[in-house]
């Protein structure tokens, strides 16, 4: 199988999955809304996006710390969360690094990998204490939601990551600057509403 | 570019088109997505403007054809940040319809000045497109979706015009590039005057 069709077979796989939101919507089984749910905020979305974008520029160094973080730190807010923990300013929190990650993408600026782990720590915590199920939901203290939310939140990133790595071309590289030129953009305004007085 | 390159293309645009999906909710995220995804695609001065910006980066050929639609959205944010914060842009319209009369010109008339030119000139109109969206932003139902979308929406139509753009490498698809900056061009200068 050569790379060309390895990576459409690839993306094509992915597809499926984002096609489950219509069905989770219209209220199936709670465990594909858990699974679901960081692709169906729009602010959780484009921070992992963002991240994502980033780590494949960066490089396989900085995604190979940046991506356990983010792994750890979504499970650790969702513990947290569950304990009762609540995210501070979560929409603000998130697109501060949806837009951060997105300029730098942009610029094709690789941050070391500290500052990535940092953005990724950040992004995790956040989304993790932000999708945990509300008290009096038919999801509230079912594990397995929670597990389906952490398992897409590092999922998705890390797999953009990879095909980014795996497929290190000019071209790709381009395209990562493309879109966190667009997450960038969109991040800028909403975040300017969210803070106007 | 490579055949490859076009597959790969495809498959990363494909893989980071997911938002869409999220309007099939008929909420707040449906209607913040789908109102701001047809907003530039339904504004025909929009279009024209970034089909434009699309054809004269593929006319320019590398590294102008993905340095445009890069430079474009995040000046285009500071001018939607603008709007949004409701600090006046006098002009708004003129401007965009000026956007798509000059840059169908320069398409055109195959003008090839340096990056940082065109460049500039693209970012200069990109902030009374980005001014034209954020006005409107306050006003969505969701707006991290509405923004989303019309970035989205913007995205692919600059994709849009490089791809008829990458004709350029023909010598007839060259004159096919030039008609058709010319025919936005006329489409600017109706908008300018009202006519359309």
């Amino acid at each position: 199988m050569n790379r060309t069709a390895l990576a459409a077979g690839s993306g094509l796989a992915a597809l499926p999955a984002t096609a489950l939101a219509h069905t989770a919507i219209e209220g199936i089984d709670i465990f594909y809304s858990g699974l679901l749910q960081p692709l169906y905020v729009p602010s959780h979305l484009l921070s992992l996006l963002a991240l994502a974008m980033l780590c494949g520029l960066a490089g396989r160094r900085t995604a190979m710390t940046a991506i356990p973080v983010l792994s750890l730190c979504v499970a650790l807010g969702l513990a947290a969360g569950s304990l009762g923990a609540t995210a501070p300013w979560p929409v603000i929190v998130l697109l501060v690094v949806a837009m951060s990650c997105g300029a730098l993408a942009a610029l094709a600026v690789p941050p070391m990998p500290v500052v990535a782990a940092l953005a990724a720590a950040v992004a995790g915590m956040t989304i993790g204490l932000d999708s945990v199920p509300e008290a009096g939901s038919p999801a509230a203290g079912n594990i397995s939601v929670m597990a389906a939310t952490w398992f897409t939140a590092w999922a998705v990133p890390a797999w953009l990551t990879a095909v980014q790595i795996r497929f290190a071309r000019p071209w790709v590289r381009l395209g990562a600057r493309i879109v966190g030129s667009w997450i960038l953009a969109a991040a800028l305004m909403v975040l300017v509403l969210a803070l106007k007085p | 570019m490579p055949r490859t390159a076009i597959s790969g293309l495809i498959v990363l645009v494909l893989a980071t088109a997911a938002l869409p999906a999220l309007a099939h909710e008929e909420g707040g995220i449906a209607g913040g997505f789908i109102s701001g995804f047809l907003h530039p695609i339904f504004g025909w001065d929009h279009v024209a403007a970034m089909v434009a910006v699309g054809l004269w980066g593929a006319f320019l050929g590398q590294p102008a054809i993905w340095q445009l639609p890069v430079v474009f959205p995040a000046v285009m944010a500071v001018g939607g940040a603008m709007g949004v914060a409701g600090i006046a842009l006098p002009e708004v319209e003129t401007g965009i319809a000026a956007s798509a009369l000059v840059l169908g010109l320069m398409v055109a008339l195959a003008v090839r000045p340096p990056l940082v030119v065109a460049a500039v000139l693209v970012g200069i109109f990109a902030i009374f497109h980005g001014h034209a969206h954020g006005t409107e932003l306050p006003e969505a139902a969701n707006p991290v979706a509405y923004a989303g979308g019309f970035v989205l929406g913007t995205g692919l139509l600059h994709l849009c015009g490089i791809g008829f753009g990458l004709l350029s490498r023909w010598r007839a698809g060259t004159y096919a590039i030039r008609a058709g900056g010319g025919v936005i061009a006329l489409a600017g200068l109706g908008f300018l005057t009202g006519s359309l």
